[in-house]
């Protein structure tokens, strides 16, 4: 018989005890475990595991100062840098409830207490990797976001694996949303529910009433979830949600509130928190969160230089200018190298003196950002874009404000809210005429291109149309409409014949960037799976 | 800025203390191991020092999960982390994780339990509260403890079965509140079974919660403990 072995396996261990790691080692090795990584901080194990593809990770939730066990997890998750097929395993000290309060809607594959035995290690390792096998082409198919595909493997499998149902039953409910097929999601959750009252599936219901917009009957729903899991923190995010749908900016900021103090080191709920506390000019609450933010995601990758630019502004709303453009002075320090980072922080100052009346200052700021902006091939925050459109208007750079909306226009010629934004900078600036006759001129430009491709496509010039769509990409790198449209031409190529990889790569490339523009969600549900048949086969 | 309240800081002072420990347990437990099986080795009997050390170290990493459970449990904000779990699984690692030391004593620990048997539960804890029970049957048993689980009336059974003395009779009550420990004589029985019964209490399923049951239906009068969860 064949000994069970980790042979071949890229398996990573993160402690922040050296002797631990050591011993993990060790006790892995015993089972032919041979290419072993290991580091002691959270932070280098997310670029750890950002660069590489490992089999099973090993991490232990406390880590000392920095990141813990449960914040790398909901990172890498977050980030997408580990799949399904990744086996992570969390090592706590104490009873897991108490530790990843907050936090259950990222659950590693295991949690074990200390102190692990190498029988123990190997007993759940080997079932874990056995599962994880059973299920490969599932794995394959949600890494691909194949999700007609993912949903026949769970079926397939929910014959095979009763055993597995909850957690076949909760993929399948993920796959059937990110297909908007909310009447299967319901058929499913239903019967679900009348098995057993499962958060997730009571979630899945109310965040069908959400997006069919009905906002009462999600937020019943989800105070439901709460009543009966006051640790779920997912079910106040979405109540917040609803809250701020149907105008009740209080409700929404009191809810978050309540997530926060369950978990206070998300980066991102906090941010929420931010965000909710602003619209309701509470500008305390908004400081102390907009601090944790900092604080929190300090070392972290989804750390955001506006972060520190809105942590400024608050700073200005609550009288500390001073520790304001301290914050400011930090992005130089903390994005180094980053562009767009430096262009965040000079735009922040000429705000900042813009709105004291300091206009001489507010001048030499404008121009370091207009400098930074001639540096950058393009600007990836639309919000930046904005601002910069609006320090342009405020110091009488008509030209130079046309050419960010221009780029604006260009990939986001379809996106209501960003034109509604770029109308109201002009607007605020008494140039409302311009900036309609610049979005319309604009707009028309945009649609022409798209047509003039699709035309060429249509009358059968697939080459001819392909040449077309990556010329107007140059211009446009992120317009969800002209990505679609390439990616319809290149898979009409690639039907035809022939598995050209630079093709269906640059066509991955143009599906990823349109996903998620809700316009086109049927069309790229339609080309995601021409798609996957063509690379499958 | 915002002061931590004095619970929050004392909690996470308590848990990295905890986790330091733990660290050094672990390692302690580890090198035991190593002692008692030296590459190479073909000895299956380990010397009775050993064993004792072992049945130390894993007692006092028991009481570490019971203390801070029972500190959070009494102060803080929580819930059980419920999923479907695998009992059969959990039942097979308890039988890991104690083989050594109950073989050092000859005692035998048997599993009965079907293989596909799946239950709503916090897997964590509930290894915590039976490893405790496994750990005070080891200092009664003669020969032999039993593991059961069934499903009965839609609640998850779990039976610990010892062919010992029996419990005394004084603790025979049907269900120990979670909110009085029994006493503390004899070994710290009364803590275990007190943090099983908080354990079992926090699993609910509209307002029905789990409870424990002590009695002496093990074999020949052994003490038998159950865990019914909802």
């Amino acid at each position: 018989m064949a000994m069970w072995s980790l042979a071949g396996k890229k398996i990573l261990l993160i402690d922040d005890y050296g002797e631990m790691r050591s011993m993990l080692r060790k006790m892995l090795s015993g089972y032919g475990g041979e290419d072993i990584s290991s580091t002691a901080t959270g932070e280098e194990a997310i670029e750890l595991i950002g660069h590489n593809r490992f089999d099973i990770i090993l991490c232990d939730y406390n880590l000392g100062d920095g990141k813990d066990g449960q914040q790398v997890l909901e990172e890498v998750k977050h980030r997408g840098y580990i799949t399904y097929s990744t086996v992570f395993i969390m090592i706590t000290a104490e009873s897991t409830a108490f530790m990843v309060m907050g936090a259950l809607e990222y659950q590693p594959d295991e949690y074990l207490s200390k102190p692990v035995t190498a029988t123990v290690l190997q007993a759940r390792l080997q079932k874990l990797l056995e599962k994880k096998e059973k299920f490969q082409a599932l794995s394959k198919a949600l890494e691909n976001r194949d999700h007609a595909k993912a949903i026949e493997q769970c079926d397939e499998q929910l014959t095979h694996h009763p055993r597995y149902r909850f957690e076949l039953l909760k993929l399948k409910c993920e796959q059937l949303i990110e297909l908007q097929q909310f009447d299967a999601v319901r058929e499913l959750c239903q019967q679900v529910l009348a098995d057993r009252d499962i958060p997730w599936a009571n979630m899945a219901l109310g965040k069908i009433h959400f997006y069919n917009n009905e906002y009462e009957a999600a937020q019943t729903i989800f105070k439901q979830v709460i009543a009966h899991n006051e640790s779920y923190v997912a079910a106040y995010d979405w109540l917040s949600r609803t809250h701020l749908q149907l105008d009740d900016h209080r409700a929404s900021q009191k809810v978050l509130q309540q997530a926060v103090e369950w978990s206070p080191k998300s980066v991102q709920r906090q941010r929420a928190l931010a965000e909710a506390s602003e619209r309701n000019n509470d500008y305390h609450s908004a400081e102390e969160a907009r601090k944790k933010v900092v604080r929190v995601g300090k070392n972290s990758v989804l750390r955001q230089a506006s972060d520190y630019a809105s942590l400024a502004k608050v700073l200005v709303k609550n009288n500390n200018s001073k520790e304001a453009f301290r914050f400011i002075d930090m992005i130089k320090r903390e994005f180094k190298g980053d562009t767009e980072a430096a262009l965040t922080a000079a735009l922040t100052k000429e705000k900042i003196y813009r709105d004291s009346g300091d206009k001489k200052r507010a001048a030499d700021a404008a121009q370091e950002a207009l400098t930074l902006f001639s540096e950058l091939p393009a600007i990836s925050s639309s919000d930046l874009a904005i601002e910069l459109t609006s320090a342009c208007l405020a110091h009488g750079k008509i030209d130079e404000a046309g050419q960010v909306v221009q780029q604006l226009v260009n990939n986001n010629h379809d996106d209501d809210q960003i034109l509604q934004q770029i109308s109201d900078t002009y607007k605020e600036s008494g140039q409302e005429q311009t900036a309609t006759l610049l979005l319309t001129q604009l707009r028309k430009e945009m649609v022409a291109t798209n047509n003039q491709g699709v035309k060429l496509l249509n009358s059968g010039q697939v080459e001819e149309s392909i040449g077309f769509f990556e010329k107007a990409l140059g211009d446009a790198p992120n317009n969800p409409a002209l990505n679609i449209n390439t990616a319809q031409a290149y898979l009409t190529l690639l039907k035809k014949g022939g598995n050209n990889a630079d093709r269906l790569q640059k066509t991955r490339n143009c599906l990823d960037l349109a996903h998620s523009e809700p316009k086109l969600h049927d069309r790229y549900q339609v080309l995601n799976k021409l798609y996957w048949e063509i690379a499958n086969r | 800025m915002n002061n931590p309240s004095p619970t929050l800081d004392i909690t996470t002072l308590l848990a990295s203390a905890i986790h330091d420990m733990k660290n050094s347990l672990a390692i302690i437990l580890n090198t035991i191991d190593e002692l008692e099986q030296p590459p190479g080795s073909t000895t299956e009997q380990s010397p009775q020092p050993l064993t004792q050390l072992r049945h130390e170290g894993q007692r006092l990493n028991n009481q570490f999960i019971q203390m801070l459970a029972l500190y959070r449990i009494h102060h803080g904000r929580y819930s059980a982390n419920i999923n479907d779990t695998s009992i059969y699984e959990l039942l097979e690692q308890i039988q890991l994780e104690n083989h050594t030391t109950l073989a050092a004593r000859n005692i035998r620990l048997t599993i009965d339990c079907d293989g596909e048997l799946v239950w709503f539960c916090d897997r964590a804890l509930l290894l915590g509260a039976i490893n405790t029970i496994i750990n005070n049957a080891y200092t009664f048993a003669r020969q032999q403890i039993h593991l059961s689980a069934t499903l009965q009336n839609q609640s998850l059974i779990i039976n610990i079965d010892d062919d010992g003395p029996g419990y005394p009779a004084q603790m025979l009550t049907s269900d120990p509140q979670p909110q009085r420990p029994i006493n503390f004589q004899g070994g710290g029985t009364g803590l275990g079974i007190y943090f099983a019964s908080a354990i079992a209490h926090l699993h609910q399923v509209n307002q029905r919660h789990g409870h424990i049951t002590l009695s002496n239906h093990g074999p020949n009068g052994g003490g038998r403990f159950t865990l019914c969860l909802p």
